[in-house]
């Protein structure tokens, strides 16, 4: 229990610190924006077809992959520096040692993602409110633009909303978002632990940040329609956090939705179990001061 | 005769820097024991080998009659102050050591109270730790290292940024802590700390250790 209690205590420590760590407004600044401008189009729309918008297109916020890549990067931003080692964690090491120091650090890439896309889904319900109307419906103006995406994008300029009929069909508003979130949070603990995990063991900050941005670049080129990429999708797992990308009763050739699941855990299990042992054996000097 | 500390044959490499070359070296339970030498000499690559920050490349290090690496990753009950003092700036002194102290659960909120007045400072100040000056910063690392009341302080440079009064008041508290029974290793620049301090005294040279007195 004492242990716990020590790692969740090493874990809210690294909290603490956004309130003054400028890269944290600037991401927040910055999502709240995309939702932002994202609600605005879709309230435009939603004029021109003479209907309300819903609270509820979360699921619909990044499936563009434009909006995906820009929605990805800052969480590199936010996970550039992981193991988050400073010159306060040497008081916390000497206190609580290495392994429960690096098992705060690893309950904070999961907790600090899990919040980003909470983030972003909060930023996606505000700023729809003005022009959303308060049903658990998907509501007319979503299915309208899923029928028509090459039709929206001429009426709003610089329109990034894309909507998946077949999301429409096979998922409820809260269900969609649910398993969107749950997606997205995956794939950010994931990121995160890829950036942690080539820290600690090249010891140069930029190889994790270059791999996860990589690995968001190529989500990026697997979903260019027209490349015939599709089928690489299975090992892209950045191009899963969207449930376009993801099957759902074998209807498409995308990986299965537990699949998706079942590939994202064993990622955070291999790369935790690695940064554990790593970090036990190896010299805090690098990573610490 | 009680060590507190016991480095046997301790070798750090750094690719083609030799950081320690066999070092040896014994603290005693009780004592004060004075660390000098000149910057990059190997004082503080030794002070973090025995908090167990870095591993050794050879020999072993005993703390407490526990070997760090084998028995314990950190050594128990150690109080430190290696480099400049990293704390949050938003948050007041007393918050500060609150974190710290929740993570090691070893100091309620009276210690921690007595911890920061008994190194000068005020306990009930708002002030947040990004306004303090080096000095008071340097106060208030004594202050996390001591509150969770250690046998053994690991202090490298702790008068650093101190004022006169400052160093007559450190001084003074850690020949008190040395009354209590606490064990100190101690890395300083200045002879006239390490000479009103220190029971024995030790060398640094190039990564060679030699004692002094």
């Amino acid at each position: 229990m004492k242990c716990v209690r020590s790692v969740l205590c090493i874990c809210i420590q690294n909290i603490r610190k956004w309130a003054y760590d400028y890269r944290v407004w600037i991401i927040a600044a910055l999502l709240f924006f995309v939702c932002f401008d994202n609600s605005a189009s879709l309230g435009e729309l939603a004029r021109f077809y003479g209907v309300r918008s819903t609270l509820w297109y979360f699921p619909f916020a990044y499936m563009s992959f434009h909006i995906k890549i820009i929605v990805t990067f800052p969480l590199v931003l936010l996970m550039c520096s992981a193991p988050f080692a400073d010159a306060n964690n040497l008081f916390i090491i000497t206190r609580a040692g290495r392994t429960k120091w690096i098992c705060g650090q690893l309950i904070y890439i999961t907790l600090a993602s899990a919040i980003y896309y909470l983030f972003i889904f909060a930023c996606s319900v505000v700023t729809a409110m003005p022009y959303a109307e308060f049903s658990n419906e998907w509501g007319g103006l979503l299915p309208t633009i899923a029928y028509n995406n090459q039709i929206t994008s001429n009426i709003v300029r610089n329109n990034f909303i894309v909507v998946s009929g077949r999301v429409l069909r096979c998922f409820t508003p809260l269900s969609a978002c649910w398993f969107t979130f749950l997606l997205s949070w995956l794939n950010g603990t994931v990121l995160g632990l890829i950036i942690c995990a080539c820290n600690v063991a090249f010891h140069r900050k930029y190889i994790g940040c270059g791999i996860a941005g990589f690995l968001i670049v190529l989500s990026g080129f697997f979903e260019q329609e027209g490349m015939g990429w599709y089928r690489y999708i299975r090992f892209s797992p950045v191009s899963w956090t969207t449930l376009d990308r993801v099957d759902v009763g074998g209807m498409t050739e995308y990986p299965s939705f537990y699949y998706c699941i079942a590939v994202y855990i064993a990622l955070i299990v291999i790369l935790s179990a690695f940064i554990i042992v790593h970090i036990r054996n190896s010299s805090l000097e690098k990573e610490v001061f | 005769m009680n060590y507190s500390i016991e480095a046997e044959q301790v070798c750090k490499q750094f690719k083609d820097n030799l950081a320690l070359d066999n070092v040896d070296l014994k603290v005693e339970s009780g004592s004060i024991c004075g660390l000098v030498g000149r910057n990059g000499s190997g004082k503080t690559v030794l002070m973090k080998c025995i908090c167990g920050l870095m591993p050794l490349t050879s020999g072993k290090i005993i703390v407490n009659g526990k070997t760090i690496g084998r028995d314990v990753e950190i050594p128990k009950s150690v109080g430190v102050i290696i480099e400049t003092p990293g704390f949050l700036n938003s948050f007041s002194a007393y918050s500060n050591l609150k974190f710290l102290a929740d993570i090691s659960g070893k100091a309620d909120k009276q210690a921690i109270r007595a911890a920061i007045k008994s190194v000068g400072l005020d306990p009930d100040s708002k002030k947040h730790v990004g306004k303090y000056s080096l000095g008071m910063r340097q106060r208030l690392g004594l202050a996390q290292a001591i509150m969770e009341d250690p046998e053994l302080l690991i202090l490298d440079e702790p008068m650093n940024g101190l004022d006169k009064d400052g160093v007559q008041d450190m001084r003074r508290y850690l020949l008190d802590l040395k009354v209590r029974g606490k064990t100190i290793l101690i890395a300083s620049h200045s002879t006239e700390d390490i000479d009103i301090l220190c029971d024995a005294v030790c060398e640094m040279d190039k990564g060679k250790l030699s004692v002094i007195r």
